[in-house]
């Protein structure tokens, strides 16, 4: 057919901008995917974080705890709870396994087996602030967050309260305020971050009068940890808990007995525990990018052939074909 | 002035055509009331008042959650059952649009259906569980935690909500009548038939990849890396055995909102998809052997635990999917028909270990859910039974509509 | 990037971004190859433009720091200042004359010092240094010292009563039983006459730490002896019987003057 020379100069531009446009999304297209390549390139061997320089953690030595529950009540006092029922200086709470729960941030629990002779241990129990944490990874929204400092910090300005934090720590720690209808918060220690900013040590260290508890940069502390095993062999098991459990905490222990039989967990591998969905999580934007092309694909291969066996059968009704 | 009471005097007879069904506000009022309907109401209006007192003394008031265990019946039950029932919409969309089984096309309205309100329900059930259900929607708009599996939960079924409303949408506006936006609607179908695989694709395994995170928490025997796929095949076959099961159910109950052409091609597409169903349930019984070799958990097996995931996989994967074969070539469309409950109940079953019962299984002392709990999952499914009924008994779902029957 | 988790972040969101942006570039591409008839551009166009603009929120949005986090409220100073500690505890007694004979090596307690014998506040500060965990701080030190000394060579307290005498505080005036009762503030703000008022040098303190000092007097035995004979429903007005003794009820006592209705039922239960 003869065009005009109007349509046809109109048919030339409208396939020069389709041929621009098709180079110009290209051209952009490829630098975007180039800028983000070169970005993760940087870190190619994602497996070797060592967190931010500097980052403060805590070391428990539950050789020195003798169950004064003076942190639980220094715990209470920093963060501003409500007061137990039954009062720090009773042993009695002793006779029951304790947990943290959404009003208290810690709690000492008292271990003892005959073969340990002579004395019960105490553990204290808190938010272990691990260097990856899960719960971290789990929050959809970024409510928990890592801080550069080092404590697991909560927002509770975006929390949405969908408790996938709770799921997913694999010490079962932190707790949510069921209670609570209009503003309920998941709660568990913040390793006083309010104090810490201030340049403060944090309630329960503070307290301690026999400095079970102590607060410094974790590299530091895993140091004197060391140090504390290594002069005194017969009083420490040489391990200190927390320096690669899931992939490393910022809370340290170390004990004079097993630590299986003080309630540890002890199979936890040392893999931080965001790696187990970060498999999954790349899957999907390969699916995003390749299955609009394979069902674009599936699509048109059928289309084309209905219309071939319309052609090749154009009097038979549609009904009656046979898949 | 004319035309405005030319329309206001259409208004109402369209309320008694399209909302009342023909009849008057009286006799209309009079045919709702029916035991089915009262009993329903009974146990709305019981669950509605639990609901309230959720919102006001917290979650503690219904459910048993714990310091260890933050989530109960609803979200088992909404969410992780709910949402692989619905996978109806994009199994069987994609069948009928993207590789064109034009025999399945009498079914596609009512899977889509099904989907988007399954879809909707669990986000029904996830404002009633979540700890701030207003904030619903800070993942979208507020704060971003995209190394959260959740995260991706959160977005796409949202999407897919709306993908679902879009793609039930012709038949809405056959019903109102809108005929350009039904032409507009129409085009997008093969776009959000796409749109729909890839969201469905990914949040049916991400919901199963949630569990990745606590590989000591749930049972070894269900922890797998290969979860998300497990999920993701049994989504695959629970979409296409609630379609048989509610077809079912269409042609005992609403047989009065078919037509001739859904009557007549409802056996055969019932075996078809029953075919479909056991060749996919075989397959996720094979992937299970995988991941139970890729563990090599087999010494488990001889536990209780281990019991109750031979039944699992025993009884209700391996031989329904025997069941479905056996039903389509001897064309037993009710064999089919109840094999497909089977498998729903399988799925459930699944869903249910995964997300409830082997989770926490080392923990002692649970308390897995609450009475109360169950009243209101009973309430919202009620709910969500007079919903589809509404639906179907007034929009083009199991039938064509007369105006629009030249086009298909 | 420190850990792996803000590398996480940062990688999944950017490759979400970009895989979304992919996705209008797609559905442009395919309008340009195979749909037809006018309206082409009114298709393709945004398309284009929304994949550009997500693939150029990609940096911008995730490379944005998020919100600073809000730190939780904390009191300004704390009601139990060193003093206070000090109070309830009081100084350890120390018998120096005694451990110089029973221990003829100064060094075993002034150590790490070489010939000398110092103070050991010369090294060790209070509460500790966290710059300096070598040391620790100065009550710790003690508490290290003596107590694992004391139970190596099974002579000495090694309780906290032990050494601090006065530990045993006595209890703080506390009239009423204090189970279940979590809130003084309700009542003791001086706002119920007869109701003593917290003391001005206590502004500081918060509801928790009340029962840190003041502890009852009261217990199981003595409720059981003050028990209510008749039920309290439809006689929440205590006084208006028993105040001055009518119909047989018995009179409030000398040392209740003073005391309203709210107070009775701590002590008087059914």
């Amino acid at each position: 057919m003869i065009k005009s020379k109007d349509s046809r100069k109109k048919d030339i531009t409208k396939k020069v901008s389709r041929r621009n446009f098709l180079k110009n999304t290209t051209a952009i297209g490829s630098s975007l995917l180039g800028w983000s390549l070169i970005g993760s390139t940087k870190k190619a061997s994602a497996k070797s974080f060592s967190g931010h320089p500097d980052h403060f953690g805590m070391l428990t030595d539950i050789t020195r705890c003798i169950g004064c529950r003076r942190c639980e009540a220094a715990c209470v006092e920093s963060n501003s709870l409500p007061h137990p029922e039954i009062p720090f200086e009773d042993k009695s709470v002793f006779e029951q396994k304790r947990r943290p729960d959404e009003k208290l941030y810690t709690v000492v629990n008292r271990y003892y087996e005959p073969h340990w002779l002579g004395e019960p241990e105490y553990n204290k129990v808190q938010c272990n602030h691990c260097e990856e944490p899960a719960c971290v990874s789990a929050c959809l929204v970024r409510a928990l967050k890592k801080s550069p400092e080092g404590p697991v910090i909560y927002n509770e300005k975006v929390c949405v309260g969908c408790r996938y934090c709770i799921i997913a720590c694999p010490f079962y720690i932190p707790t949510y305020e069921y209670s609570n209808a209009s503003r309920p918060k998941v709660q568990k220690c913040f390793m006083c971050y309010h104090k810490i900013t201030k340049g403060e040590v944090p309630g329960c260290a503070g307290a301690c009068p026999v400095e079970a508890i102590t607060f410094g940069k974790r590299s530091q502390l895993i140091k004197i940890a060391r140090e504390r095993i290594r002069n005194n062999p017969d009083r420490y098991v040489d391990h200190i808990y927390g320096e690669h459990e899931a992939g490393g905490t910022g809370w340290l222990y170390i004990s004079r007995v097993p630590f299986e039989e003080l309630g540890f967990q002890t199979d936890l591998g040392v893999t931080p525990f965001p790696e187990f969905t970060k498999e999954f999580l790349s899957f999907v934007p390969l699916v995003l990018v390749v299955w609009p092309a394979l069902l674009g694909g599936f699509y048109l291969f059928s289309k084309r052939r209905q219309e071939v066996n319309k052609t090749e059968n154009p009097h038979t009704n549609e009904k009656d074909d046979k898949r | 002035m004319n035309e405005l009471s030319k329309k206001l005097a259409l208004v109402r007879p369209w309320i008694r055509e399209n909302l009342f069904l023909g009849f008057s506000t009286k006799d209309y009022i009079q045919k709702i009331i029916s035991p089915f309907n009262i009993i329903a109401g009974f146990i709305i209006l019981v669950g509605l008042y639990f609901i309230v007192l959720r919102f006001i003394h917290g979650l503690a008031a219904i459910t048993s959650a714990s310091d260890v265990d933050p989530w109960g019946l609803f979200l088992s039950w909404g969410l992780f059952a709910g949402v692989p029932l619905s996978a109806s919409g994009f199994v069987i969309g994609s069948a009928v649009y993207l590789f064109g089984l034009k025999e399945y096309r009498p079914v596609v309205k009512n899977a889509i259906l099904l989907g988007f309100l399954g879809y909707f329900f669990a986000v029904v059930f996830l404002l009633i569980d979540l700890g701030r259900p207003w904030r619903i929607y800070y993942p979208m708009f507020v704060s971003y935690g995209p190394a959260s599996v959740m995260f991706l939960v959160a977005w796409h079924v949202a999407l897919y909500l709306s993908v679902q409303a879009l793609e039930f949408s012709p038949s809405v506006f056959e019903w109102l009548g809108f005929k350009n936006f039904r032409k507009w609607a129409l085009k997008l179908t093969i776009g959000l038939t796409i749109f729909g695989v890839i969201l469905s694709t990914l949040h049916q395994s991400a919901l199963g990849a949630m569990f990745l995170l606590t590989p000591g928490k749930l049972h070894p025997l269900w922890y797998t890396p290969y979860i998300p796929w497990l999920f993701f095949i049994s989504s695959i076959a629970a979409g296409l055995s609630l379609v048989i099961f509610v077809s079912a159910l269409t042609e005992r109950f609403l047989k009065h909102r078919t037509d001739s052409q859904y009557l007549s091609s409802l056996n055969k597409i019932t075996l078809g998809l029953g075919n479909a169903t056991s060749f996919v349930l075989f397959t996720y019984f094979g992937l299970k052997l995988i991941a139970l070799a890729h563990g090599n958990h087999w010494g488990l097996l001889g536990t209780s635990w281990g019991l109750w995931y031979l039944i699992e996989i025993l009884v209700f994967v391996l031989l329904p999917s025997f069941l479905f074969l056996h039903g389509t070539k001897g064309k037993n469309v009710v064999l089919v028909r109840f094999t497909a409950l089977f498998t729903i109940i399988g799925i459930i079953i699944n869903r249910f270990n995964v997300s409830l019962i082997a989770f926490n299984w080392n923990v002692p002392h649970r308390e897995l859910f609450h009475l109360k709990e169950f009243i209101v999952i009973a309430a919202v499914f009620a709910i969500e039974i007079l919903v589809y009924r509404w639906i179907v008994n007034r929009m083009p779902v199991l039938r064509e509509h007369p105006d629009y029957k030249e086009e298909h | 990037m420190n850990t792996l988790l803000e590398f996480l972040e940062f990688t999944k969101g950017t490759s979400y971004l970009i895989a979304i942006a992919f996705l209008f570039g797609f559905i442009a591409f395919w309008q340009l190859i195979y749909a037809r008839g006018k309206g082409l551009a009114i298709r393709v166009i945004p398309m284009a433009i929304l994949a550009l603009v997500l693939g150029g929120l990609a940096y911008t949005s995730i490379t944005q720091k998020a919100g600073k986090i809000a730190a939780p409220e904390a009191p300004e100073t704390s009601f139990f200042s060193p003093t206070i500690l000090v109070a309830m505890y009081g100084p350890a007694s120390f018998d120096h004359e005694v451990h110089q004979e029973s221990i003829e090596d100064c060094t075993v307690c002034h150590h790490k010092s070489g010939d000398r014998t110092p103070r050991c506040k010369e090294c060790h500060a209070e509460p500790f240094d966290p710059e300096n965990l070598n040391k620790p701080g100065i009550a710790h030190v003690f508490h290290l010292l003596c107590i694992s000394c004391h139970k190596e060579e099974q002579v000495g307290p090694t309780d906290c009563t032990g050494c601090h005498h006065e530990a045993d505080i006595s209890p703080l005036s506390v009239v009423h039983p204090l189970t279940g009762v979590e809130n003084c503030l309700k009542c003791h703000k001086g706002q119920i006459p007869g109701v003593p008022k917290i003391p001005e040098d206590h502004a500081s303190a918060t509801n928790g730490q009340c029962q840190i000092c003041h502890k009852t007097e009261l217990d199981e035995a003595d409720l059981a002896t003050r028990k209510l004979p008749h039920e309290v429903e439809g006689q929440e007005d205590c006084l208006m019987c028993h105040g001055e003794g009518i119909g047989g009820a018995p009179k409030v006592p000398e040392d209740h003057a003073g005391r309203t209705n709210e107070t009775c039922q701590l002590c008087h239960k059914q």
